[in-house]
């Protein structure tokens, strides 16, 4: 029994000698949130794109070669309100899929008082945009249905 | 002892000197002792025993004595000639134990994993970026999705075709 003792005391030392005299590499810093598929083609090469789709049918590989070099062609605005679309949670991606279509479906001069509604709001802190939608000049300008819309697009307008 | 006399034998003078026989019988042994050298001799001899014994003291012995004691003798019953007096050889030879020797090998071994295990090997590298390309399977289906958001959220857009 002493002799295992001595052997755990001596092996548990032993141990961290080897740990503590070894240079080990500093860990990486962990990555936010685990990148997407889109968000990898999006960063790599057009040599490299070319790779990773090689073995999507060719038909289905053309059009998504072809949405992605729009994709790079977005304006930054556009580009902002996408990337803000990708923090939020499924549940409120969700919710604004529906709402953009639901928009599409008004007739369009409101779908033209909503966008320009939704491009006043950018740059508006959150309080700001809040009180603007509570405001009574809103509620006058909008129909309930309508406010509701804007409410949740207005969680994919950029800062 | 070669008494001849009717009833008196060895057990008479150990049962006299053990205290054993009654009185009346120990007063006739007493009364044949003085007139018979013999009998005499005898009873000289069994006291002297009985004095030796009784100032014999008790050697203390350990608690583990016997068993190790019996363990010596099968150990030594077991044991042939030749290993026996090659086993006392090799002590006289070798004045060290072979014991001390399975710690220090633990010891070895523990360090020697230690260092196996916690040392970055080339497994530990990451691949170069082309092998990563070439390795992971891309979701395609994930992909579309994505882009059938982009496509969405750009009907948000005041450049969208909806809003001509």
């Amino acid at each position: 029994m002493p002799w295992l003792l001595l052997f755990c005391v001596i092996a548990g030392f032993s141990t961290d000698l080897a740990l503590a005299g070894e240079k080990r590499p500093p860990k990486p810093p962990k990555p936010p949130k685990a990148e997407r598929p889109i968000e990898k083609l999006e960063k790599m090469t057009p040599a490299q794109r070319q790779k990773a789709l090689e073995r999507v049918p060719p038909e289905r590989r053309q059009n998504i070669e072809r949405r992605l070099d729009h994709l790079d062609k977005l304006s930054p605005e556009e580009k902002a309100r996408v990337a803000r679309f990708r923090e939020l949670s499924p549940e409120k991606q969700q919710a604004v899929r529906q709402a953009v279509n639901q928009m599409t479906n008004l007739p369009p001069d409101r779908q033209r008082s909503v966008r320009s509604e939704l491009r006043d709001m950018r740059g508006l802190p959150e309080p700001e945009r809040k009180a603007r939608m509570n405001s009574a000049e809103f509620r006058g300008r909008f129909s309930p249905h309508e406010r509701k819309l804007i409410e949740k697009l207005s969680d994919v307008v950029p800062d | 002892m070669s008494c001849a006399a009717k009833g008196v034998g060895p057990e008479t003078v150990v049962d006299y000197c053990a205290g054993t026989l009654d009185r009346h019988a120990a007063r006739e042994f007493e009364q044949h002792a003085a007139g018979c050298p013999d009998c005499e001799h005898a009873l000289a001899r069994q006291q002297q025993l009985w004095t030796l014994l009784d100032s014999w003291d008790d050697v203390p012995l350990s608690a583990d004595f016997n068993r190790r004691l019996y363990q010596a003798i099968e150990r030594e019953e077991g044991v042939s000639p030749v290993r026996r007096y090659a086993r006392l050889a090799a002590a006289r030879l070798w004045p060290l134990s072979w014991r001390p020797l399975v710690p220090l090998g633990a010891i070895a071994a523990t360090l020697a994993i230690a260092l196996i295990i916690e040392t970055p090997g080339p497994r530990l590298s990451a691949p170069p970026p082309d092998a990563q390309v070439k390795s992971e399977k891309l979701d395609v289906d994930q992909v579309e999705s994505a882009l059938d958001d982009i496509d969405l959220l750009q009907k948000l857009s005041d450049a969208s075709p909806s809003a001509m």
